[in-house]
């Protein structure tokens, strides 16, 4: 099944920024897609668009629900975004709390909520942390956090905004294990091209609003001289294989 | 947001703590209407009401400080709203001088007044909102059938509480971390010019959460998983609260009859 197709995407800033530039792409279900670009290319605009937070003109549709005013409710439910900024995402006292308001949303009874913060969080290895208030976590355990208020509301998709960034290796290296790990469709955008390598099949090379290139991850993150075109490196783990042993 | 500062007595264990926010509220409107209505020459009956505000405080088991640190910051604000009635007459009276302004008595009383029905007012306000989860204090408006646009706009302004805080100490950090001696009048300059920068950053985080929050399904009702239920001990409390409110005017009617 087709979780997104997206036709002739095209948004601009009110400020008049032209942010993405008629772009069109699927993405199938359960595939895992990692959007690349440098700074500005867009990556973070597509991605606010899957869940309706921004609207774009062109058309979009997800899981075969076209994105609009109608469907605008269902689409929230189906697809789950979770921001770069953990403190964005985590809002409530205690991360139980925060973890049950997606849930409590979308009509759970209190039973079923419980249940959902339960199972998110040892989805993603915080048990035993639901009383605890955000302020009192490390960034990668907020980071950690932040994707269990999404994984509570159980979305057949689930977007994730620089989801390695700022973080330290243990916790970079959780991340990509719940990645691994996932049966979701995942679409991630980032810098971490090793992560992505790790953990998608497919790259969408985005620059200036214009996809550059939509193909498989290996042959795209390997295609040294196209990275650097697009002010990209190859992923360190690439570079250390290259260069001579000392 | 780690400001637990602003609301770490929410949680108790005492009557007050345990208390229906519905119940909360009743007492405070009450006395509200009450502070509100007393004659201005009923002096002893403020006492009165100040004594039952100070006996609220003491069985919540807050420090009195914190009130007291609460209650000084509040009316510092509102204090700005009354502190021009002195210099108003009613008539034409006399007046006293102090330096080059003129206070009139009648003025002055009414500033009296209202300076007590004001720190009467905000104290009970003060009890509420610091017994009281804020969640649940919006729960027991929704089920007092307040709007939902009002719950929505007093949860938004909560969250923007402490998101301002957040955002004024990154930009305290900032200054400070280039900071050279200036005199206070520069630094007074450079805060004022902050002032427009924090209110736009303020506003982009807030979008940012909004859009958290809508992307999570939210759409203009605030859920809370704990359901309140009135019980017995609250009305009692009420009973009590009432009798306790009214008992000299009780007292007073009963002597003259």
């Amino acid at each position: 099944m087709i979780a997104i197709r997206a036709c002739h995407l095209d948004y601009s800033y009110p400020d008049g920024t032209h942010a993405l530039k008629n772009i069109s792409f699927e993405i199938m279900e359960r595939e895992k897609l990692a959007i690349i670009g440098p700074n500005g290319s867009g990556k973070s605009t597509l991605l606010t668009l899957f869940n309706s937070v921004r609207e774009a003109q062109g058309e979009l549709y997800v899981f075969n629900y076209k994105l609009d005013r109608k469907n605008r409710k269902t689409i929230k439910n189906l697809v789950g975004l979770v921001f770069q900024n953990p403190d964005d995402q985590l809002f409530c006292p205690t991360i139980f709390e925060d973890i049950a308001f997606g849930p409590l949303n979308l009509g759970l009874n209190p039973t079923e909520v419980q249940e959902a913060v339960g199972n998110a969080l040892k989805n993603v290895g915080l048990e035993g942390y639901q009383d605890r208030s955000s302020f009192h976590l490390s960034y990668g355990e907020r980071k950690l956090a932040s994707i269990a208020t999404v994984v509570a509301m159980n979305p057949r998709l689930i977007s994730l905004d620089e989801p390695t960034s700022n973080l330290d290796l243990a916790h970079r290296r959780k991340i990509i294990q719940w990645l691994q790990a996932s049966e979701k469709t995942i679409v991630l955008t980032t810098h971490d091209l090793d992560m992505a390598l790790d953990t998608c099949q497919r790259v969408i090379l985005l620059n200036q609003g214009q996809i550059i290139t939509d193909g498989k991850a290996k042959d795209i993150l390997l295609d040294q001289q196209l990275l650097e075109q697009n002010d990209l490196e190859l992923p360190l783990s690439i570079q250390n294989r290259k260069s001579p042993v000392l | 947001m780690k400001h637990e500062f602003l609301d770490h007595h929410r949680k108790g264990n005492s009557v007050i703590h345990l208390a229906d926010p519905r119940l909360k509220i009743i007492m405070m409107v009450i006395y509200v209407i009450v502070v509100v209505a007393i004659p201005s020459n009923a002096n002893k009956y403020y006492i009165h009401l100040i004594l039952i505000g100070i006996l609220f405080a003491l069985i919540s088991g807050v420090p009195l400080l914190h009130y007291l640190t609460k209650l000084i910051k509040i009316y510092s604000m509102v204090l700005l709203i009354f502190v021009f009635i002195p210099f108003f007459p009613s008539g034409s009276e006399n007046y006293y001088q102090l330096i080059k302004l003129k206070i009139y008595p009648s003025g002055l009383n009414k500033f009296i007044q209202i300076n007590f029905k004001t720190i009467l007012i905000v104290f009970i306000s003060i009890i509420l909102t610091t017994t009281t989860d804020f969640m649940h204090l919006l729960k027991g408006l929704e089920k007092m059938k307040v709007p939902q646009v009002t719950l929505s706009i007093l949860s938004f302004m909560y969250r923007f509480i402490f998101l301002i805080i957040d955002e004024i100490e990154r930009m305290i950090i900032a200054f400070r971390s280039r900071y050279i001696k200036l005199s206070y009048l520069n630094r007074m300059r450079i805060f004022a010019k902050q002032i427009g920068v924090l209110f736009i950053r303020t506003y982009r985080r807030g979008e940012q959460i909004f859009q958290a929050m809508e992307s999570r399904g939210f759409h203009g009702k605030i859920y809370i998983m704990d359901d309140l239920y009135w019980q017995k001990k609250d009305s009692y409390l009420l009973i009590v609260f009432i009798f306790l409110l009214f008992f000299p005017i009780f007292l007073l009617s009963l002597l003259i009859a």
